[in-house]
């Protein structure tokens, strides 16, 4: 790596403490010869970060790079506050790095999923100095209720990962914990000390003090409205899809034509460091160089070089066509067709028809709480994981239900959200359902054309936030949605619609029981129905049929 | 990412221990997830963040603080590893004040270690390099309490390591500063450091970009050398060092073998293989049974300890046969006394500077630039790379006139000789300052194609005075029939060592041969 001045440990005074930073110059500039324009990261993952490829790359495009330790974290003051805004905090870090003698007193702020985080939390205190962002891999938009993740009620083990990582004032190794042998740890409340992380901040979650997305996190649509500044936003197609919702969000806003959207054949750590395969499916004809492309933006929005291309308003990689597309608007203009849930036989396999189906019928199957569906998703390296895409041995699964449509006779493309209308009823007083949609090959394979944290529903929250626990057997009715596409099913291939009662090891699996979830020790099987063909309340899936594609 | 978890362990991260004065350390422990209460506790010291990630391309030698080779020594040796972020550091509370804190806080430890469920049995500290510093700390404050230690290059006292050799303070000891200066290890590779080092001392900090190490003050601070003065080995426990012959901590390991009832395993490593082993080492192959695992070496060092096998067993590597030998003690040497002398100007290996038995009576000169310092490697960078030394074949260094070179006849028989080489130089300078002497010891392969590194020594003399003898430390090495011994002494030898600022520029030293002395000790005269 190229040698250059850093200004080490720079102390900034914040409300109730110092925050620490360092300062990286271009190579083979003298610190006091010249201003900058200046970019700000800041991070709970150690500054040190900021200070490698492909983010140096950037210094030495001409900025000053201050990366910086956010509260407690690090070698900075103060206590860490775990998915709580530090707004005060960003803001005083951009004031500091615009008056500092060798910046020109514009900034831009870089960083990925919580780094990214960080940004819009500083941009909601709209410092006079901040001209644009890059914020990556993660959403800030955030639902209404106080429920665990995304007010859906589920909650996120992912978190004990998250929260095991950040425990204690560094980055730890959290490859060390054997992870698979504490999963089924009851209860859930004690997960942190079975699995070796008792100081980590787990009971705080567990009592709903924090969460990602929660009140703490989230910007409301009107603060994402006041986001009057230039907004880069990168994601993957197998990451957090929630980022798709702030990008909604900001295109109902008035300042929408100032947002861009990247969103690319990435997995959470892809979009900074892509991989020519992910999940066993071939993505090289996807590669492209999100840096030069961050580069390119900051150039605009920093140093007034016009020179520089501008990004669309979106830039969408269209799965299934394995192609890059440049987009006016992100979803493209689409109808909802409706497909309809049935199976071929009282116990024959699950299909997906345009036409009602004529009869009723009831596909039912066991969920046990103590061996729920797991994904491959492996949680001792959760970003980079890299499960397989190929869903088929999931599917394989009794507890995982198919819904097939015959062979497509042209291309069908598809851009947005689908969704689901099911009726469902469970031999317990609650249970969740998980839907997500696959591209099914003429060879076979089964493959996930997006998404990795799935959203699910539970169904003791289907009224909102309050807990409705069910009657065994009762029939409720449930919207449930699936992921974000941009995706093309080629003629020949099938459109499958997955329905499951869990997926670990991301989610805790539901225990159909009464008792809070994080005090569960003895959680039985038990039965789940999706009723198909009702007369009133057909099981429906509606895809966003993309009606701007000839 | 893993295929499966083949250890079976439990860990606990981030467990807070107390420090001296109430100050809250932070320890990641791992046990067996089998055995509840296991019979034997390790404990591990590190400033170097215990719950640091590994780097992707980690081999098997992982460092013994890292999360990864605490578990696999748990899982091995069936025992509780307790690796301890020192005060200040990692997720540590307090401020880290290199050395100062260190006895105190371990003692604490030791006595608080004994209460939690984990650690239960005897009691065994390791540490290397830094971390051994705290081991041995533990070692003199409680000795009743602890079982064994090992310690990896250990420091040894004041002015053997830290803040530099024999009075000289090293300036690359910078970059270690500046890698402690956070509560993680700091990037190193963003920063020029064969520019830095060779500016004056009043301008290296302020160069490197910081303003929080008080880097003229490293070194002058009594209460650092206070804290290394004292590197005693108790009698009554017993203490294995693990050094190389290339590491700066080897004179201090070699004088503590000397003076406790040590175990000592002396390998041809430099600083780097002696923690992480490696068969190669400066650019020169030492065979394959040059390798220690560190792994072996704990559970070995652990199954003694249990098995109470404790005595005192040397193992020492022979560069030039390459191979270890094993002692119950050090041998006592015979001094194989070789004086300087001269046919003509010493200066470059063409010159006429000779090593004999005889004493010589005449003198050498040579001219020493500040501006333009003999390097210590090929290039300066490399004098601070972490493998360093880089090389160890010094011939880069053949046509320089500002080194005295003098070399031995080719000897005719072979000559081992093992422990410690001295220097005595009857020479000054015309420097109104005091004036830096470096000498190194080297092996001249027939022909001269290769010149090879043995030992390194530096004094600063005073001003009008003859340096003190020059101690280069333990050497275990054999030179072979039609081999030559080389002596280079230099003014300087940049990044390592530097004078005062204020050295003039030029300073003209001469070398007499009388009372010039090199004193080697061999097992055998030739």
């Amino acid at each position: 790596m190229t040698t250059r001045k850093v200004h080490w440990a720079q102390k900034i005074e914040v409300d109730g403490g110092v925050l620490v930073a360092d300062v990286a110059f271009p190579a083979g500039v003298d610190p006091s010869s010249g201003r900058w324009p200046t970019l700000v990261a800041r991070t709970p993952y150690g500054r040190q970060t900021f200070l490698r490829d492909p983010w140096i790359r950037l210094v030495d495009e001409g900025y000053v790079l201050v990366a910086c330790d956010v509260r407690r974290r690090g070698d900075s003051d103060g206590a860490f506050a775990p998915f709580v805004e530090d707004t005060a905090d960003g803001v005083a870090v951009i004031d500091w790095a615009a008056t500092q003698s060798w910046s020109d007193g514009r900034v831009g702020t870089i960083g990925g999923s919580y780094d990214g985080m960080t940004q819009w939390w500083a941009a909601r205190g709209r410092p006079a100095a901040l001209r644009c962002m890059v914020p990556m891999a993660v959403g800030a938009r955030g639902r209404s209720g106080t429920r665990p993740y995304l007010d859906s009620g589920i909650p996120m083990q992912y978190w004990m990962w998250w929260l095991a990582l950040t425990s204690g004032r560094t980055v730890q190794d959290v490859f060390t914990p054997s992870w698979d042998r504490h999963w089924n740890h009851r209860p859930l409340q004690s997960l942190h000390t079975a699995v070796g992380f008792p100081s980590a901040p787990w009971r705080q979650y567990v009592d709903g003090q924090i969460d990602m997305l929660g009140p703490g996190w989230c910007l409301t649509d009107d603060e994402l409205h006041d986001v009057d500044i230039p907004v880069l936003i990168i994601v993957g197609w197998w990451d957090d899809q929630l980022t798709l919702e702030t990008w909604e969000s900001l295109q109902a806003g008035p300042h929408a034509a100032n947002k861009h959207l990247v969103v690319g054949p990435w997995d959470h750590s892809g979009n900074i460091w892509p991989r020519p395969v992910l999940g066993g499916e071939n993505v090289t004809a996807g590669a492209t160089d999100t840096m030069a492309l961050v580069a390119d933006f900051l150039a605009r929005h920093l140093k007034d070089d016009d020179s520089r291309p501008s990004p669309p308003p979106a830039r969408i990689w269209r799965s299934g066509a394995q192609q890059w597309e440049d987009l006016r608007e992100y979803p493209t203009h689409s109808t909802a067709q409706p497909w309809y849930l049935s199976l071929a036989a009282p116990d024959g396999p699950g299909q997906l028809s345009t036409e009602l189906p004529t009869e009723a019928c009831s596909d039912s199957w066991w969920h046990d709480p103590s061996a729920p569906v797991t994904t491959l998703t492996s949680l001792d390296a959760f970003a980079t994981s890299d499960p397989p895409h190929d869903q088929r041995y999931l599917e394989s699964r009794s507890d995982v239900r198919s819904y097939t449509t015959p062979p497509l006779d042209t291309d069908t493309s598809i851009s947005g959200r689908p969704y689901v209308d099911l009726t469902l009823s469970v031999d317990a007083c609650d249970g969740d359902v998980f839907v997500w949609i696959t591209d099914v090959h003429p060879e076979g394979q089964s493959m996930l054309p997006a998404g990795i944290e799935l959203e699910g529903t539970r169904l003791s929250h289907r009224l909102g936030a309050a807990r409705v626990l069910l009657t065994p057997g009762e029939i409720v009715q449930v919207r449930a949605h699936c992921q974000w596409f941009h995706h093309t099913f080629r003629a020949g291939h099938q459109i499958r619609l997955n329905v499951a009662a869990s997926l670990a090891p991301i989610y805790a699996p539901n225990s159909g029981t009464s008792s809070p979830w994080h005090e569960e020790t003895d959680a039985q099987p038990y039965r789940i129905s999706l009723h198909s063909g009702l007369k009133d309340s057909p099981a429906t899936l509606y895809l966003p049929i993309d009606v701007s594609t000839p | 990412m893993q295929f499966i978890d083949d250890y079976d362990v439990d860990v606990a991260f981030d467990v807070t221990l107390a420090g001296a004065r109430g100050c809250h350390l932070s320890a990641n422990m791992y046990r067996p997830a089998a055995n509840d209460v296991p019979s034997l506790t390790v404990l591990i010291w590190t400033p170097y963040d215990n719950g640091r990630l590994p780097r992707p391309d980690a081999s098997l030698a992982a460092p013994y603080w890292s999360s990864r080779q605490c578990k696999r020594l748990a899982a091995a040796a069936n025992a509780t590893v307790v690796c301890i972020d020192v005060r200040g550091r990692g997720d540590s509370e307090g401020s880290f004040r290199p050395f100062i804190d260190e006895a105190a806080d371990a003692a604490e430890v030791v006595r608080s270690i004994r209460s939690h469920p984990w650690c239960q049995g005897q009691l065994v500290v390791m540490g290397k390099g830094y971390g051994a510093i705290c081991a041995l700390a533990a070692v003199q404050a409680a000795p009743q309490e602890i079982a064994s230690a090992l310690l990896v290059s250990p420091p040894g006292r004041a002015w053997d390591v830290f803040p530099g050799r024999d009075g000289v303070r090293r300036a690359d000891l910078l970059l270690w500063r500046h890698l402690i200066a956070g509560r993680t290890p700091q990037p190193v590779e963003l920063t020029d450091w064969a520019s830095i080092l060779t500016k004056p001392w009043c301008e290296q900090e302020s160069l490197l970009g910081r303003d929080d190490l008080d880097w003229l003050g490293f070194g002058s601070d009594a209460d650092i050398c206070e804290a290394l003065d004292d590197s005693r080995l108790p009698t009554q426990v017993p203490v294995m060092l693990v050094t190389g012959w290339w590491d700066p901590a080897c004179r201090a390991a070699w004088t503590m073998a000397q003076t406790g009832s040590a175990r000592l395993m002396v390998g041809p490593w430099g600083a780097s293989a002696a923690r992480r082993p490696a068969q190669n080492v400066g650019a020169m192959d030492w065979g394959p049974a040059s390798v220690a695992d560190p792994l072996e070496l704990q559970l070995d060092w652990l199954t003694s300890t249990r098995n109470g096998d404790l005595g005192q067993r040397h193992r020492l590597f022979v560069t030039g046969t390459n191979t270890w030998l094993t002692f119950s003690e050090i041998p006592e040497p015979t001094p194989w006394e070789l004086h300087l002398a001269s046919t003509g100007p010493p200066l470059t290996t063409a010159g006429g500077g000779v090593l004999t038995v005889s004493p010589g009576d005449g003198s050498d000169r040579f001219e020493s630039r500040l501006s333009q310092p003999v390097p210590a490697q090929p290039s300066l960078a490399a004098a601070v790379a972490a493998t360093s030394p880089a090389v160890l074949d010094m011939t880069f260094l053949d046509g320089r006139h500002d080194v005295a070179v003098y070399t031995s006849a080719p000897l005719l028989e072979p000559c081992t000789v093992l422990g410690e080489v001295t220097l005595r130089l009857n020479a000054q300078s015309d420097s109104p300052e005091p004036a830096l002497w470096v000498a190194s010891l080297e092996d001249v392969f027939p022909g001269g194609t290769r010149s090879v590194h043995l030992a390194l020594g530096v004094v600063e003399a005073r001003c009008g005075q003859p340096p003190e003898p020059l101690r280069l430390g333990p050497v275990g090495h054999r030179f072979l029939p039609g081999h030559r011994v080389r002596l280079r002494v230099a003014g300087t030898c940049a990044p390592l060592f530097r004078p005062l600022d204020g050295t003039p520029e030029r300073d003209l030293r001469e070398i007499r041969h009388h009372g010039s002395l090199l004193s080697l000790p061999a097992l055998m005269t030739p």
